[in-house]
């Protein structure tokens, strides 16, 4: 296939042109309620060809995987490129120079996935099941899904990128339902890496899994909403992960800074406190398992980290090849595609909090009143930098000790006001934010980490005094 | 029979031959093209040829799924045989049939003629005019953002009871998203975005313009003072919250596994008697209007809310089976998965006051355009951030709002509507007045 590709780009009379191979397999089991919900094998494998042409880009994709259908994938970008280059008024002249990517990636892997048979996989998830409704006689219904995405690329580009790459990615999920006096509500746990099963299961084991989402499930019967307002939050590492990729990631994405985001023209300056240090790193050497790793890119960069802020300043945005030259930034390796029907776009990987000094013990003890929220939630950016994400799990800390959990816990804020406001960093570090998918007009696989951080955002909840 | 009904009808017979009990086959083709705007600019131009293929099985009543993007011969049996390897696995479940054959009735509409000379010139003059209107609007506007798309394709569906359905559709869908910028301010990001499947119904004009009003009028934006009021939520809004809690708690699966709050309340009132909701899948130019769903069983048009009281949830056929009830054509997904139950097109009745009027008798409150959240459809529990909003005193419009949140429950929402527009709108597959709602609780800074 990788001299099929080759032979086809020799073909391109386009600036620039890129092809990519994928062949992916999804294998998905879930059960829910004791019922087999799902047990299904999807299968697409095809080529996207992408072109520079006259200054602007075309792309075309193709399932047809011999010579002619390539040739005619790549006439078909080239001819979209000509279009799009009659009505682009700011011509793309060239790209940032890159080492291109060479030679075959593949991801460490500890005890592969496909060792484990149909059977053991749907005999887990359903074992899983049973036990999460048998956790308290409050839990009304559960599902369980296990899934695992297999990835065989190959990109062949223009600029001398041939690279052959394999990626696993699994994932492994319960959802728990408790309902009592016409309450309803629901736990969720997850994990998700790159990896084997080894790895999937490194951090938390399947019944961990399983007692968490039950266990707050029925907590949450009995907890009530905050009160509103602005709030003193000490956020665990998973949502630490989030507000990373929320408040100050999608804001530094290169194609969202030239079309005007907050962040734009803010290089050097000082955007949070001296205590947050913030990367993005295709293979973190933390955790290699980190569920949004990548070795190399689909522009066929290999991947680095990207140091987004270093002690408090702006020290570069995220981008693709085009967007380096404009924006004067380094190539890391944030070009990305989710199938091969998706054009790279510039995308996040594994965006971490570097840890500090303090503990969480000493953390809580500074916290007179203030919420602890853990991990489980889901977020939203905005050009203006104002984020917001929900918790899985808050508590109310009253003079420093954790007090009773609340439920409906969402906070927002802008981006600066509240990374400047960090004043306590922890030691303690891991990644945690890996299942579930971003959006951003195709899914991508992303992971988030850091320390446990106090910082003071607006919490949503009853007006104060009612 | 058209070609690829044939290829369906084929394949079910080598999926009996190969060992399957019953099979079911969709098959999708198409192809479309597309130029998408960046940063102010034309940035791409696109054309896809696409297909795919999934397959059900049910083997000594269990379940396998697989899917492939081909619609190749040698493809589909490979598939078929790593269904019938999964089924072969799967526990034996009553209710796994398939559905037998329904009377179909032609949806008109769905596929336009005239979408067959659309190229990517069109789709190209399209996209610069969205973004020259939205440019030329304003000054300060700068879009981040956006696509015009035309698609056309094909679907059959063939199972092994005799189920044969096949349709064409033509669609054209186009969005455009970015901020206003004056000084150092940046407005939140806003969108607008359509659809439809007739050529002669493309209006980007009318986007750009709604996008640009949008990011202008929310310039100068502050945060307001916590009170706990009235709230009118706009379509977009109404979606999020109504549309979420109310999609998940009408539908059967929910429902039978104790996923539901609706669970046992058919014919009862589970929200104030202005409200009525359908499931129209048989919706004039609507997004997710067809002829039949994900099964072959024919769409329909359901009264899920009356006047506040529950009257039906929605179906497939095993959810169905299992409520000894016929489905109500509410199969739902793609050929990558096995059906699920879903709803088609949500539209929400109108209601008789002027949205005029309804701000007009309001004397302090908030209007909230759009949302960024995610309620928690289970419990209806929600806390949000308001985008697009505007603060409401003595029936004036006074200031554009940011940095504030609502939250409150959705089901207590539900049964506190005050109001419903006579105006409403289309946001993607739902329609929707705005509702005004009472006793909401709003966190902000001011």
């Amino acid at each position: 296939m990788l001299d099929l590709l080759s032979k086809v780009e020799a073909k391109s009379v386009a600036k620039y042109t890129e092809l990519r191979f994928q062949s992916r397999q999804v294998n998905r089991i879930s059960i829910e309620k004791g019922e087999l919900e799902s047990a299904s094998s999807s299968s697409r494998r095809g080529v996207g060809i992408r072109t520079l042409v006259d200054g602007a880009w075309g792309f075309s994709s193709t399932n047809k995987l011999e010579l002619g259908g390539l040739s005619e994938c790549l006439d078909s970008s080239m001819k979209a490129g000509r279009m799009a280059s009659k009505g682009r008024k700011e011509k793309v002249e060239s790209l940032e120079d890159v080492t291109p990517a060479s030679g075959t990636f593949r991801p460490k892997v500890n005890d592969p996935v496909e060792d484990h048979s149909l059977e053991e996989k749907m005999n887990l998830v359903r074992d899983i099941e049973e036990r999460t409704r048998g956790v308290s006689e409050d839990i009304k219904s559960s599902s369980c899904t296990y899934y695992e995405i297999i990835d065989h690329k190959m990109i062949v580009t223009s600029d001398g990128a041939e690279a052959e790459i394999f990626d696993v990615k699994p994932e492994f999920s319960v959802l728990a339902v408790a309902a009592r006096e016409g309450k309803m509500n629901m736990g969720y746990d997850a994990n998700c890496v790159t990896g084997g099963w080894k790895d999937l299961f490194a951090e938390k084991s399947p019944e961990e899994i399983s007692e968490k989402a039950a266990t707050l499930a029925v907590d949450l019967l009995k907890a009530s909403g905050p009160e509103g307002g602005e709030s003193l939050v000490v956020l665990d590492p998973s949502l630490v992960g989030l507000i990373c990729h929320e408040a100050i990631g999608h804001t530094v994405e290169g194609d969202f800074v030239a079309a005007g985001s907050i962040m734009k023209g803010k290089l050097g300056e000082a955007v949070a406190s001296p205590l947050v240090s913030l990367v993005d790193s295709g293979v973190p050497a933390e955790n290699v398992h980190a569920a949004g790793a990548i070795q190399v890119d689909d522009e066929g960069v290999s991947t680095k980290d990207a140091r987004i802020i270093d002690k408090g300043m702006l020290r570069t945005y995220l981008v693709n090849r085009e967007m380096a030259k404009e924006l004067g930034a380094e190539p890391c390796g944030n070009a990305r595609a989710f199938e091969h029907t998706n054009r790279p776009i510039i995308r996040m990987r594994n965006t971490y909090l570097e840890p500090g000094d303090s503990s969480l013990d000493e953390i809580l003890e500074e916290t007179k009143k203030g919420y602890l929220l853990k991990g489980g939630g889901e977020g939203q950016a905005d050009a203006n930098a104002e984020f917001m994400f929900t918790a899985g799990e808050a508590y109310e800390i009253n003079d420093g000790e954790i007090g009773k959990l609340l439920k409906n816990v969402t906070i927002s804020g802008r981006a600066f006001d509240v990374l400047k406001s960090v004043d306590m960093v922890s030691r303690d570090f891991w990644f945690d934010m890996g299942y579930g998918m971003c959006f951003k007009g195709q899914p991508a696989k992303v992971d988030g980490g850091g320390p446990y951080i106090r910082c003071l955002t607006m919490v949503g909840g009853k007006a104060e005094g009612r | 029979m058209g070609q690829l009904l044939s290829i369906a009808d084929t394949a079910v017979n080598k999926g009996l031959k190969l060992g399957a009990d019953e099979i079911e086959i969709l098959l999708l083709r198409g192809e479309s093209t597309e130029v998408a705007l960046e940063n102010n600019d034309i940035h791409i131009g696109r054309t896809d040829v696409r297909s795919g293929t999934g397959i059900r099985v049910f083997k000594k009543k269990g379940l396998g799924f697989a899917s492939t993007n081909s619609v190749n011969e040698k493809d589909i049996v490979n598939a078929i045989e790593r269904a019938l390897q999964l089924a072969g696995h799967a526990p034996s479940e009553p209710w796994n049939e398939l559905p037998d054959k329904a009377p179909l009735k032609d949806v008109d509409g769905l596929y336009d003629p005239e979408s067959e000379s659309f190229e990517t010139e069109d789709a190209l003059q399209m996209a610069t005019e969205m973004l020259n209107t939205a440019k030329d609007f304003d000054e300060r506007i700068t879009v981040d953002k956006g696509t015009f798309s035309a698609h056309r394709g094909e679907e059959a569906i063939a199972n092994s009871r005799g189920v044969q359905a096949e349709e064409k559709t033509s669609s054209f869908l186009w969005f455009i998203m970015g901020m206003a910028i004056e000084g150092e301010e940046v407005s939140n990001l806003d969108y607008s975005i359509r659809f439809t499947h007739n050529v002669r119904k493309i209006d980007v004009g009318k986007v750009a313009e709604e996008f640009a009003e949008r990011v202008t009028s929310s310039l100068g934006a502050k945060s307001v003072g916590s009170f706990e009021g009235p709230v009118i939520l706009g379509p977009d809004a109404g979606k999020l919250l109504l549309g979420t809690v109310l999609t998940h708690a009408i539908n059967s699966d929910n429902v039978q596994k104790g996923m539901s709050q609706f669970g046992e309340k058919i014919g009862e009132e589970v929200c104030s008697t202005n409200l009525s909701v359908m499931d129209d899948g048989l919706l004039e130019d609507g997004l997710a209007t067809s002829s039949f769903d994900r099964e072959g069983l024919p769409h329909q048009r359901i009264g899920l809310i009356e006047n506040g009281i529950l009257k039906s949830y929605i179906y497939n056929t095993k959810t169905a089976s299992k409520d000894s009830v016929r489905s109500t054509g509410n199969a739902s997904g793609d050929e990558r998965q096995s059906p699920g139950v879903g709803t088609t097109n949500v539209v929400i009745e109108d209601g008789k006051k002027r949205f005029e009027d309804i701000v007009g008798e309001t004397e302090h409150g908030l209007i909230v355009r759009r949302l960024s959240g995610y309620p928690d459809p289970l419990s209806g529990d929600f806390s949000a951030v308001v985008k697009g909003g505007f603060l409401v005193k003595n029936g004036d419009m006074v200031q554009p709002v940011t940095d504030t949140m609502i939250s409150g429950n959705v089901f207590d929402l539900l049964r506190r509507i005050d109001a419903v527009s006579k105006e409403r709108e289309r946001v993607m597959s739902f329609t929707l007045p705005s509702i005004k709602v009472e006793g909401v609780s709003v966190t902000g800074k001011g």
